[in-house]
């Protein structure tokens, strides 16, 4: 591919993402309103000692929630691609690469968005020395924009090769919600059969498609799991760079 | 002439399917071209490839002097409408409009240009998805028109679309074609309705370009019939005299004149007798209208 001017490539990227974000964020906004006041709500409650077992599940709750909103726009984009949607796009001079560059970037800001308007603000609201208070305040948020990061790279991997909807929204959900629960019940089985099981295998296992959760089982693994996470979105990133550049016909 | 499309001996390959197969061509700025063959042809396979959405499996595509695959700048100055567009649904006409206009470097004015030239000024605030079949080929037409483009790639414009549809937009490719002075390429199973609008053909079959060029240079090669124009204000007159000759293979009355069907390979014959009904006065003039694409098509097809 010839170099386009830097300036060419952003330009086409940051039109067609705020495209994208103008045609998504207002499914968006009534839930992130509802899950930001449900935070707020189960940060009040906090107070009380059962409270701070709510808002863990709140909270992880509401992370689920971002990562459904990774997948769906990853589907979205798949769908664009499989309808041939894409064409109207791809057919003016914005190249291939900005096109998924900008798929990226509109999920991306979403997540931030969410992420803000949901946990962060509430949480500045309510209770800022809380923010300050959390030990490995910076690994955490590290932690779980490396979560966010590794979902949304990995989907959209996905969502370009295979270029289908149903497809690309299930491999999300198998890495959201059936793998963990895979390990878990091979867990299970292996241990009643073979008696002993290395926990750290099923860990490991479990870390492939929660690297944020198996750092806050283990806060030991926290920055293997971080360094996990941001390798793999690197390599996968590199894979979408040359497959668009290369191989994305519509 | 400069070509706005060269094409060099392009193939490009499916999975197990040879779409199109060392294909030759190139199309003269200026000229509007059909690019004719039947269903599975490769047609729009060479039209994405000249608009760079599919990469050639060897081969060189120019357009613009630029490889579009390589080069989206290609693209810029290119209008295409896809043969089966799918657009967002819940979008607005305007929104999209405005959307492409910017991708294309246009703004709001741009596309409000577009807009009017196709007839959809009324609808802007509707949603795309409440639009009829006629009104999306519409929108279609306008999306490729923002930019004023210096070439047209056109898949099959009047594919679905009822008759009367098909008749306005194929009116509007001309009177859009003579405003911007565009290079325009249309695709087409349908021969006859070609007929009055292109001046230039590319003839496809089964993945191969069997032979392209000025349509009337074609009629020549390949003798098939070409009709004339000839204005008159006695033309039952011009007609019985026109008919006697074993070349004149038909004649018909038309708005100000007649058509005259002659053997393309006595096509000099018949205009050397038409400038001597001129000097007698007896016809004002005359002009090869075409020739007959059909029968081209047959003659090119069958080799
Ligand atoms: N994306 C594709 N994958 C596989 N085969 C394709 C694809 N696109 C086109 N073809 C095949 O290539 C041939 C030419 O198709 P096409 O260019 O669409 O023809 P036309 O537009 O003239 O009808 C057909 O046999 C078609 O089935
Ligand atoms: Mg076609």
């Amino acid at each position: 591919m010839r170099r386009l001017s830097p300036g060419s490539h952003l330009r086409g990227v940051s039109i067609q993402a705020a495209y994208i974000l103008g045609r998504y964020t207002r499914h968006y906004t009534t839930l992130v309103v509802l899950a930001g006041i449900i935070y707020s709500v189960a940060l009040l409650v906090a107070v009380v000692p059962a409270g701070l077992d709510i808002l863990m599940g709140v909270s992880a709750l509401i992370m689920l929630g971002y990562l459904a909103s990774v997948i769906q726009i990853a589907s979205s984009m798949a769908s664009e691609l499989e309808s041939g949607e894409a064409l109207l796009y791809l057919s003016t001079p914005l190249s291939r690469l900005s096109y998924v560059s900008s798929w990226l970037l509109a999920s991306l800001s979403i997540s931030a968005g969410t992420f803000m308007l949901t946990l962060v603000i509430p949480l500045i609201a309510i209770d800022p020395g809380a923010l300050l208070a959390q030990k490995d305040l910076l690994k955490f948020i590290l932690a779980v924009i490396g979560e966010v990061v590794y979902y949304t790279v990995i989907l959209t991997a996905v969502g370009i090769i295979v270029k289908k909807r149903n497809l690309t929204s299930a491999v999300g959900f198998f890495m959201l919600l059936l793998g963990p629960m895979i390990s878990v019940i091979v867990f299970v089985i292996l241990e009643a059969v073979a008696g002993n099981v290395d926990g750290d295998l099923v860990a490991s296992v479990l870390g492939i498609f929660h690297p944020l959760v198996l750092s806050q089982f283990d806060p030991d693994k926290m920055i293997g799991s971080i360094m996990y996470s941001y390798t793999v979105s690197l390599i996968v990133a590199g894979i979408i760079i040359q497959y668009a550049r290369r191989s994305l016909e519509v | 002439m400069e070509s706005v499309i060269y094409f060099e001996e392009v193939s490009k390959v499916f999975k197990n399917t040879v779409a199109l197969r060392e294909a030759s061509f190139e199309v003269p700025r200026g000229s509007i071209a059909g690019l004719l063959g039947p269903n599975g042809s490769g047609k729009t396979t060479s039209i994405k490839l000249a608009l760079g959405t599919l990469r050639p499996s060897s081969g060189l595509v120019l357009v613009r002097g630029m490889e579009p695959w390589r080069d989206p700048d290609a693209r810029q100055g290119v209008g295409f409408l896809p043969e089966s567009p799918v657009y967002p649904r819940t979008v607005r006409v305007s929104q999209l409009l405005e959307h492409i206009a910017k991708l294309k470097g246009e703004d709001w004015n741009g596309a409000k240009r577009a807009a009017s030239l196709v007839g959809l000024d009324k609808l802007l605030d509707k949603p795309v998805g409440s639009l009829s079949r006629g009104y999306l080929q519409r929108l279609g037409l306008a999306l490729a028109l923002v930019g004023e483009p210096e070439l047209l790639l056109l898949d099959e414009p009047t594919a679905n679309l009822d008759p009367n549809a098909r008749v306005e937009i194929l009116r509007l490719i001309s009177t859009i074609r003579d405003m911007l002075d565009a290079t325009v390429v249309v695709s087409s199973h349908i021969l006859p309705e070609l007929q009055e609008i292109v001046d230039y053909l590319v003839i496809i079959s089964s993945g191969e370009v069997l032979d392209y060029g000025p349509v009337e240079d074609l009629a020549k090669r390949y003798e098939a019939r070409m009709v004339y124009h000839v204005s008159t204000r006695n033309p039952r007159i011009v007609a019985r005299s026109l008919i006697t000759y074993h070349y004149v293979e038909g004649v018909m009355l038309d708005t100000g004149g007649l058509k005259v069907y002659v053997k393309s390979t006595h096509h000099r014959a018949l205009e050397e007798v038409l400038e001597g009904l001129a000097k007698d006065r007896m016809i004002d003039g005359y002009s090869v209208a075409t020739g007959l694409l059909g029968e081209i098509y047959e003659a090119v097809v069958s080799g």
